[in-house]
């Protein structure tokens, strides 16, 4: 399902019912899924419309730009590294692109949302909760509905270390699509208390296209932009998990 | 020449000109600014702190214009600040309470309990935020009436902010029959907070028998939603509560009285 499309597109995929379709001079775009009905009127060009997926953050509401996946505890050895697969869900965004810009159409979702909250009412952060088992290899999976993390833990202090929860900031994460949905996702651990996680910009798999960034078409700013003397702006990818990794 | 007609005192028809004209580019510069500024920032600070910094540019900008009209009006700023300092002694005894505002009115901008657009509750007028000024802050009310609070009433009141933490808390209270099992009541009133996107995961919601009422038994849910969401969670979470417990065969007690009549 995910690509790119001309106008006059009809999809039909699991529950959901996708089309553009002409009706006197403008187009017609109208999306069925569970979640419900979406109808919009296009202008007369004739742009062309990408279907990727994209982070789970807008469904019901936007209220956060925060992920947070639980996870069965998982004990870390001293000054060690590990390596994991974890599920999350993925909603699916549909885009309208121009030959000058592109434009968030619609975005739906096949799955429910659960949001926690991480830390304190007064400085902690709302977060996009789901639960996932951990994964040795890439798992089986629904690429409508969900997608795969490769999550590396680095333990950099001298002690065990359980982590049962990963948070970051969704609005940086890069997913890449082919045949799976996937994105890449470092965690240091800096304390027993404290990590820092980052999202990384690579794919999974050769081969993999890289999905449109949902933020940067809604033209949300970037929150955590630094410049870095001779090299420009660098986004600022990393999360601090300072109340805790259980 | 005409511009040296003499119109007041020492104040030719030229100066008056003069003042007009930069009184004309300050407003001008200030709408520049102020509009560029806007622009430039509209994405990276909330509105209400570009209001603020928007006031501030405005006001130094018309001090410094005032300052460049002064010559051109004949005025005399030694002059002015010696009889400003009497005037100064005049004024502030006359305006104790103005200043007073004004104080709180920048301690509030500086220690901001509040913002503009927070839902608050001050001195039992409750609203929403709608601008804070030097000298007073402005409420519009929930049935939209406007209400003017002096700041220093705002500063030395209680103010409960209901925005300020982005999660808060909610309670509700169920009742059901003293023959219904409270404990499968208690797990489908689980399910169902489980089953809403903002009843949030953590903190854990908390659902427990509270009394043996008259009626029936009293079982309160806590549970929290983000600040945002909360008045609908609430809202929604009490309807969905009281269709779940319908549908799994538990009753919703009326308030009843059992009455034994004795026979002779």
């Amino acid at each position: 399902m995910y690509g790119t499309y001309d106008y006059g597109l009809t999809l039909e995929k699991e529950t959901i019912k996708l089309n553009v379709e002409k009706r006197g001079d403008l187009f017609i775009y109208r999306r069925e899924a569970q979640s419900g009905i979406s109808e919009k009127i296009l202008g007369p060009n004739k742009n062309r419309i990408m279907i990727h997926p994209i982070e789970p953050l807008t469904k019901p509401k936007q209220v956060t730009r925060f992920l947070e996946f639980a996870i069965d505890p998982i004990f870390l050895d001293p000054e060690s590294k590990k390596s994991i697969f974890l599920k999350f869900p993925i909603e699916i965004g549909v885009f309208v692109v121009s030959e000058m810009t592109t434009e968030v159409l619609d975005t739906f979702s096949l799955n429910t949302a659960k949001y926690s909250l991480y830390g304190t009412p007064r400085s902690g952060v709302i977060t996009r909760w789901s639960k996932s088992k951990i994964f040795s290899g890439i798992p089986e999976m629904n690429p409508l509905r969900e997608g795969v993390v490769y999550l590396t833990i680095h333990n950099s202090t001298r002690e065990f270390v359980e982590v049962s929860k990963i948070v970051l900031d969704g609005s940086k994460m890069i997913l890449y699509f082919g045949d799976f949905v996937g994105t890449k996702v470092k965690m240091n651990i800096i304390s027993l208390q404290v990590a820092e996680t980052s999202c990384i910009d690579e794919p999974l798999e050769k081969g993999m296209i890289k999905a449109l960034d949902l933020f940067k078409a809604k033209g949300l700013p970037v929150i955590g932009k630094y410049e870095i003397k001779g090299i420009g702006d660098v986004e600022l990818r990393v999360f601090l998990m300072e109340w805790g990794l259980k | 020449m005409i511009l040296d007609t003499v119109i007041y005192q020492h104040i030719t028809l030229w100066n008056l000109l003069a003042v007009i004209i930069i009184l004309a580019i300050t407003a001008l510069i200030i709408k520049i600014i102020t509009l560029n500024l806007k622009r430039t920032l509209s994405d990276k600070l909330r509105k209400s702190e570009i209001e603020i910094l928007l006031r501030v540019v405005k006001y130094i900008i018309t001090v410094f214009a005032i300052i460049a009209v002064l010559p051109f009006l004949s005025i005399d700023l030694s002059g002015i600040l010696l009889a400003g300092g009497f005037a100064g002694l005049v004024i502030g005894f006359a305006s104790q309470s103005v200043v007073s505002n004004l104080v709180s009115g920048i301690f509030l901008i500086i220690e901001r309990p509040i913002k503009i657009g927070d839902e608050i509750n001050i001195e039992n007028t409750e609203g929403f935020v709608e601008d804070i000024r030097f000298l007073s802050t402005i409420v519009r009310t929930y049935d939209g009436v406007y209400v003017r609070l002096p700041n220093e009433k705002v500063f030395t009141s209680t103010i409960t902010n209901y925005v300020a933490d982005i999660a808060r808390r909610f309670e509700l209270k169920v009742g059901i029959g003293y023959k219904d099992d409270a404990e499968r009541a208690i797990a489908i009133i689980n399910e169902t907070i489980d089953s809403h996107p903002f009843a949030l995961k953590d903190p854990f919601p908390d659902v427990f028998v509270n009394e043996l009422g008259e009626s029936g038994i009293n079982i309160i849910i806590r549970a929290w939603a983000p600040t945002s969401e909360w008045s609908d969670v609430k809202k929604e979470l009490l309807w969905k509560v009281k269709v779940a417990l319908e549908r799994g065969g538990i009753e919703l007690p009326y308030p009843h009285r059992v009455i034994w009549l004795e026979k002779k």
